[in-house]
C-alpha cells in the first residue's frame, strides 16, 4: 500500500533530508512541498527535485505531510492540515508556547488526523538498546540521569532563523530541551515534575541563550540534569552530541547516540568525525510512513510533543523568578 | 523458503544460525558436523535434522544452499560436492588452507550450476565500509599509507585454530580479514614481507604490503593467550590530502553495566539494527533467490588467500614475497 505525503514550509534545515527520503521510500508517493514563502518553496522544488504546490493543492492531495516550517508557525500548518484531514509529523518543538502545543493536540484529535513529532532519538538504536536494558531492570530503580545534547552555535545559521526569536521562539532552551527530556520519558515512563534552569549566553551578537542547564526532578523522585547548551566551538569535530547516562539501585546505563565515527582530516578543512552507525531519520520517516498507512499513533505522539513543550516553558519561567518551577499533569 | 544446511558446530555456526532464526523465508534445515552437532542444533536449530557426514546430509535433505562454517582446510572436501550438486555456497573465510585447493574449488564452482560466495565479513562492517567509500570519494587523496590493527584474544578454542597444517596461523586465519578490506579498498599489492612471533600459546604477525599504487600498508594481527584483553580492532588509511582513523575502543554508543547481568547468549552483538553478520547472510540468500552473482567473489577469496600466502611464505623464508609467485 502506498501514502502520499508533502512538506509544509522549507524554513527548516532538515527539510532536504525529508526530501530525499520521501523520494526514495518505496511505499511513498512524495507529492511535492508547499511553502508560506513562495520564492523559498519553488526554489527547494527545485534543488529537491519535486514539484511546489499551493498549499491547498499539496494539502487535497496527500494523506500526510511533514511540517518543517519555523517553530512559531508550527500551529497554523499543522492547523491547514487537519482541516483536510491530512495526517502531521511536525518538527520539534510542538509549539513555542503551551497554548499554541495544547490548540494543535486538539485540533488534531477533532480532526481526527495523526499527530507525531520529529524526534529521532526513540529510533537511535543506542537508545533502544538503553530502553531494552531500563525495562529488563538491569539498573534496578532509577535514581539518577545525566544528559547532554549540545551542539555547534554555527549550525543556528544555517536556517537564518533559528536564533531568531521571532522565529524560533526562544534559544537554546527551546532547541535542545525536548530530545534528551523524550529520551528519559520514552526509556523510563516517567514524567519531569520540576524545572530549575540556569540560562546564559555566552556567545556575542546573540539575543537568545546559548547556555543551557536544567536541574529537574522526575515523578519518581529521581533527579536528572540536562546540558542543552549551543556550546560547542565551531572547530569541535563534530556538530554535537546526544548523550544520556541513567544510574540505579543495581547499575548503570550510559548511551552516546553518535559514538560511531570515523575521525577524519582534511587538508585545509581540519579534523571532523564522519558517522557510520545507523541513521534515526530513516526509523523515524519510517514509523510516520506506517502510522499514515494505518492510521495510528506515531511512536512519539503530539501528547508526547505537549508535555516536552511544558519543560521548556517551566525552564523560562524558572530562569525568570530564580527559582524552581512544578509541572503538575 | 529458502532451505540452508549448516555446516559445523563453533562460533561461526553459532553466529549464523542465530541470525537465521531472526531472517524471514529462510531455515537452517539440517546440521551437519563429524562431532555430532545434536546439542549445537538444539540449542540454535532446533527444527534441524542432524548427521555426522555433510554428503549425506546433501542427498537427504532438500537443501537450496549451504553454508560452510568449518576449519578452513575442510573447505574443498565440504564444498566440491555440494557445488556437484547445484547447490549454492556460502563459506567461511580464508576459502582454503592452499592456493591449489582453492583453485580446484574454483573451477568447481565455474562447472556448477551453484553459486559461492566467501565469508569476508569485514566488507559488511559499516566502519570499513564507510571508511572505503570516503578514501573513493577522495576524502585523502591518493592513498599513501595504511595502518591496521586485529587484536583477538582467546581462552580455549579448537586445537585446529593452533595447527599451521590446518589454520594457517594468525596470518591466515586473522590478517587476511584486513588484507581483504585493503585490497578492496587500495587495489593488489604488489608484494607482501611479514614477521611472525609465536612464544606460549600467543601468535603476534607483523606484515608489510607494498601495493601497485605505491601505497604501504601495516598489517598487526595478535592471537593472545590472554582472555583478559579485549578484541580490539584499529585502522588508519593515509594519503597525500587527508588521513582516516577508526579504533574500536573510541567507540562506545551504549554501555550497560549491571549487577543483575547474565552473559549474553550472541558472542558477538553490534548496536546496529542489523549487524554485519546479518547482512552477510542477507546479501548471501538474495544471492541464492535471484540466482545473482554474489557481491564477494571466488576470484576474491583466492587473491585474499594468495596475500596471506605470501605472508606466510615471506616470514618463512625472509624475504619479500609477491602474491603471484605463490603456486601451492
Amino acid at each position: 500500500m502506498s501514502v502520499s505525503l508533502g512538506i509544509l514550509s522549507t524554513a527548516h534545515v532538515h527539510t532536504g533530508g525529508f526530501a530525499s527520503r520521501l523520494a526514495a521510500h518505496e511505499n511513498v508517493e512524495f507529492v511535492g512541498i508547499t511553502d508560506e514563502d513562495e520564492k523559498r518553496g519553488q526554489e527547494a522544488a527545485e534543488e529537491y527535485d519535486t514539484a511546489f504546490l499551493e498549499p491547498g493543492d499539496l494539502l487535497e492531495s496527500a494523506d500526510g505531510a511533514i511540517v518543517c516550517s519555523t517553530n512559531t508557525i508550527h500551529r497554523e500548518w499543522v492547523e491547514r492540515a487537519a482541516e483536510y484531514g491530512v495526517h502531521v509529523l511536525c518538527e520539534k518543538p510542538l509549539a513555542t508556547t503551551v497554548e499554541d502545543a495544547r490548540a494543535i493536540v486538539a485540533i488534531c484529535e477533532e480532526a481526527g488526523v495523526q499527530l507525531g513529532v520529529c524526534m529521532p532519538l526513540p529510533f537511535s538504536i543506542p537508545a533502544k538498546r538503553a530502553k531494552a536494558a531500563y525495562e529488563a531492570g538491569e539498573i534496578g530503580d532509577l535514581r539518577v540521569a545525566v544528559g547532554t545534547n549540545r551542539a555547534w552555535l554555527r549550525d543556528r545559521h544555517l536556517t537564518g532563523w533559528s536564533a531568531d526569536p521571532e522565529h524560533s521562539g526562544g534559544g537554546a532552551v527551546m532547541d535542545h530541551t525536548v530530545h534528551i527530556v523524550n529520551l528519559v520519558r520514552w526509556i523510563t515512563g516517567e514524567e519531569i515534575s520540576e524545572v530549575y534552569a540556569e540560562l546564559s549566553t555566552m556567545h556575542d551578537g546573540l539575543y537568545v541563550e546559548d547556555v543551557n542547564v536544567l536541574s529537574m526532578t522526575l515523578t519518581g523522585e529521581s533527579i536528572f540534569t540536562l546540558d542543552g547548551s549551543w556550546d560547542r566551538p565551531d572547530d569541535w569535530d563534530y556538530w554535537g552530541d546526544a548523550t544520556l547516562n541513567l544510574v540505579g539501585t543495581d547499575g548503570e546505563i550510559r548511551v552516546d547516540c553518535f559514538d560511531q565515527t570515523l575521525t577524519r582530516t582534511r587538508e585545509g578543512e581540519g579534523i571532523d568525525r564522519v558517522y557510520w552507525g545507523e541513521i534515526p531519520d530513516d526509523g523515524l520517516l519510517e514509523d510516520f510512513v506506517e502510522a499514515v498507512e494505518t492510521d495510528r499513533k506515531p511512536l512519539v505522539s503530539g501528547e508526547d510533543g505537549l508535555r516536552e513543550v511544558r519543560v521548556i516553558a517551566a525552564a523560562y519561567e524558572s530562569d525568570e523568578r530564580g527559582e524552581p518551577v512544578e509541572i503538575e499533569y | 523458503m529458502v532451505r540452508i544446511g549448516l555446516l559445523g558446530r563453533g562460533f561461526m555456526a553459532t553466529v549464523h544460525a542465530l541470525r537465521y532464526a531472526e531472517m524471514d523465508g529462510v531455515c537452517v534445515v539440517a546440521v551437519a558436523s563429524p562431532s555430532e552437532p545434536t546439542r549445537f542444533a538444539a540449542e540454535y536449530a532446533p527444527d534441524a535434522a542432524v548427521y555426522d557426514a555433510s554428503v549425506e546430509m546433501y542427498d537427504k535433505e532438500s537443501l537450496d544452499a549451504v553454508d560452510v562454517c568449518t576449519p578452513t582446510h575442510t573447505h574443498r572436501e565440504l564444498v566440491e560436492p555440494a557445488l556437484e550438486r547445484g547447490l549454492d555456497v556460502l563459506c567461511e573465510k580464508p576459502v582454503e588452507r592452499t592456493l591449489s585447493d582453492a583453485r580446484s574449488m574454483a573451477d568447481a564452482v565455474a562447472e556448477s550450476a551453484g553459486t559461492f560466495m566467501p565469508g569476508h565479513t569485514l566488507r559488511f562492517f559499516p566502519e570499513y565500509a564507510k571508511a572505503r567509500e570516503r578514501v573513493h570519494k577522495g576524502d585523502i587523496g591518493s592513498p599513501g599509507t595504511a595502518r591496521t590493527l586485529r587484536q583477538s584474544p582467546f581462552d580455549e578454542r579448537s586445537d585446529w585454530f593452533a595447527d599451521d597444517e590446518k589454520s594457517g596461523g594468525v596470518l591466515l586465519d586473522l590478517a587476511i580479514h584486513d588484507f581483504d578490506f585493503l585490497r578492496w579498498t587500495f587495489g593488489e599489492p604488489e608484494r607482501v614481507f611479514a614477521r611472525r612471533k609465536r612464544w606460549d600459546d600467543h601468535e603476534y604477525a607483523l606484515a608489510t604490503l607494498r601495493f601497485e599504487n605505491g601505497a604501504v600498508a601495516h598489517v598487526d594481527a595478535r592471537w593472545p593467550n590472554r582472555p583478559d584483553l579485549s578484541f580490539h580492532t584499529r585502522f588508519e588509511l593515509g594519503g597525500e590530502q587527508g588521513l582516516i582513523e577508526f579504533d574500536s575502543e573510541d567507540v562506545s554508543p551504549i554501555e550497560v553495566s549491571s549487577k543483575r547481568s547474565e552473559p549474553a547468549r550472541d558472542p558477538i552483538d553490534e548496536p546496529l539494527e542489523k549487524d554485519p553478520y546479518r547482512l552477510e547472510l542477507e546479501a548471501f540468500v538474495e544471492c541464492v533467490r535471484s540466482g545473482r552473482e554474489p557481491p564477494i567473489t571466488i576470484g576474491d577469496g583466492i587473491e585474499s588467500l594468495r596475500t596471506a600466502l605470501a605472508a606466510i611464505e615471506s616470514a618463512e623464508t625472509g624475504r619479500p614475497v609477491a602474491p603471484e609467485e605463490v603456486s601451492a
